[in-house]
């Protein structure tokens, strides 16, 4: 216990982000069983998310304390209470054989809230990393909806929307991260060198070239689709792991 | 009500650390951590050089980060101006760990997260904290600004220079440093000496 955020953060910003992503896509399907199944996937991410941020707790048995309490000036709060609210909904699509309008457009919108709050989350802190710029929350929103097509292709999907989902936005993704880079290299130098050749490289070059240049390319040419959507899915865990510890370099002994 | 801060002056500091060490003992804080650390910087060139001396701890800011962002209310500021933790209430999520620009608080491993304290426990018995009592330069005064009798406004009027840390932060720390070696005009090279 470091008191820092480590690997079960990044496992439930991943989590979150691609089953939130596969719900928020699969809303735009014209087709039942990927609904349900976007929905099941962002119920999963969700609940597994919110049990590994309740693991990662140095108190974990005091996880009520967030829920009982008022602090809407907190972000973490604000994200507990999104998160909880989230679930609830989305169990209720789950268990409803007919799907209210109403309830689709709330649980549309707790989802959004969820995958954004986790970049608002590292925003609201004073490690330059994450807060120098405000591109953080656009760059997770991006990687849900690549990683969500991603995996809606990889559970069998193949409507063409899909992949043109997951191209346009890890192109947007990439653009978003060098921007970023960018933008916060004056206050994060030493972040940014941990990540382009020092502790984090492995990490930032396989997001690069494995999560974003390769699948693009094999899109592009419309081969091995379902190695390409793994392939997505694995720099989305790549963006998020140097994304958490790059914030850190300097705090956290490697 | 009182609003209490300290200042240190670092041209009387030497950079003995028996304040962290006083710290340590009063405050039974946990091996591996610090509530009061000295931060070593080399300034100027040979032959012109020196090495600051700069003891940091939490700077009980009047607009401190840590404490709106805690999603429990665990993190809060006393009436008395003291940016404190309850325990109890802690679910040590890290948030206002990751919040503070100054890296002032960290995780005890009992399962809270920890800080300097300005000694709550010694000073509402009318003591001083345990760094100021012990610091054998009298480098440290620690008083209350909300009190016209108070030897702090005394130091602070003596002060050629008064300096807060990452003002830019806009958190209005109430931990002054006096007397920064910056005065003699020397650069500061980047170079930190390890304690």
């Amino acid at each position: 216990m470091t008191g820092e955020w480590g690997i079960y953060i990044v496992l439930y910003f991943w989590l979150a982000a691609m089953g939130g992503g596969a719900f928020l896509i699969a809303l735009g399907l014209r087709n039942e069983r990927a609904r349900r199944s976007g929905a099941f996937l962002a119920f999963i991410g969700i609940v597994v998310g919110a049990l590994l941020l309740v693991v990662d707790l140095g108190q974990p048995a005091r996880f009520w304390h967030l829920l009982v309490g008022f602090h809407p000036v907190s972000v973490m709060w604000l994200g507990s209470v999104v998160l909880a609210l989230a679930g609830v909904s989305l169990f209720l699509l789950l268990v409803l054989r007919e799907w209210p309008g109403w309830l689709v457009w709330i649980t549309a919108i707790l989802v959004l809230l969820v995958v954004g709050y986790t970049g608002v989350l590292l925003m609201a802190t004073a490690r330059p990393f994450w807060s120098a710029s405000p591109l953080m929350p656009w760059i997770f929103l991006a990687s849900a909806y690549t990683t969500g097509a991603a995996l809606l292709v990889l559970l069998g999907n193949h409507e063409p929307q899909l992949r043109r989902v997951s191209l346009n936005f890890a192109v947007v993704e990439a653009i978003l991260v060098a921007a970023h880079l960018i933008w916060v290299y004056p206050q994060a130098t030493a972040a940014i060198h941990a990540m382009l050749s020092g502790e984090l490289a492995w990490a930032f070059w396989g997001f690069a070239i494995l999560g974003v240049a390769l699948p693009v390319i094999m899109e592009l040419q419309r081969r091995a689709e379902a190695l390409a959507a793994v392939l997505v899915l694995l720099g989305g865990f790549l963006l998020r792991y140097f994304i958490v510890y790059a914030g850190q370099v300097g705090v956290l002994r490697f | 009500m009182a609003r209490y801060a300290m200042v240190i002056d670092l041209e009387a500091c030497v950079g003995c650390a028996a304040c962290a060490v006083a710290c340590v003992l009063e405050n039974e804080v946990p091996p591996g951590h610090q509530r009061l650390w000295i931060r070593e910087r080399e300034l100027g060139r040979f032959p012109e050089l020196t090495v600051e001396y700069r003891p940091e701890q939490c700077l009980h800011c009047e607009r401190p980060p840590c404490v709106p962002v805690c999603p429990t209310g665990a993190s809060y500021k006393s009436e008395d101006g003291l940016v404190l933790v309850r325990a109890e209430r802690c679910i040590a999520c890290g948030a206002c760990i990751a919040a503070c620009p100054y890296d002032a608080r960290f995780m005890n491993p009992a399962g809270y997260v920890d800080k300097c304290t300005f000694c709550a426990h010694r000073v509402r018995e009318g003591r001083e904290p345990a760094c100021v009592e012990t610091c054998p330069t009298g480098c440290r005064v620690f008083g209350d600004l909300d009190d016209p009798e108070s030897p702090i406004h005394a130091a602070l009027e003596r002060a050629r220079r008064v300096d807060v840390l990452k003002p830019e932060q806009g958190t209005a720390p109430k931990l002054f440093y006096l007397n920064t070696p910056a005065r003699t005009g020397l650069r500061d090279t980047g170079k930190e000496v390890d304690a």
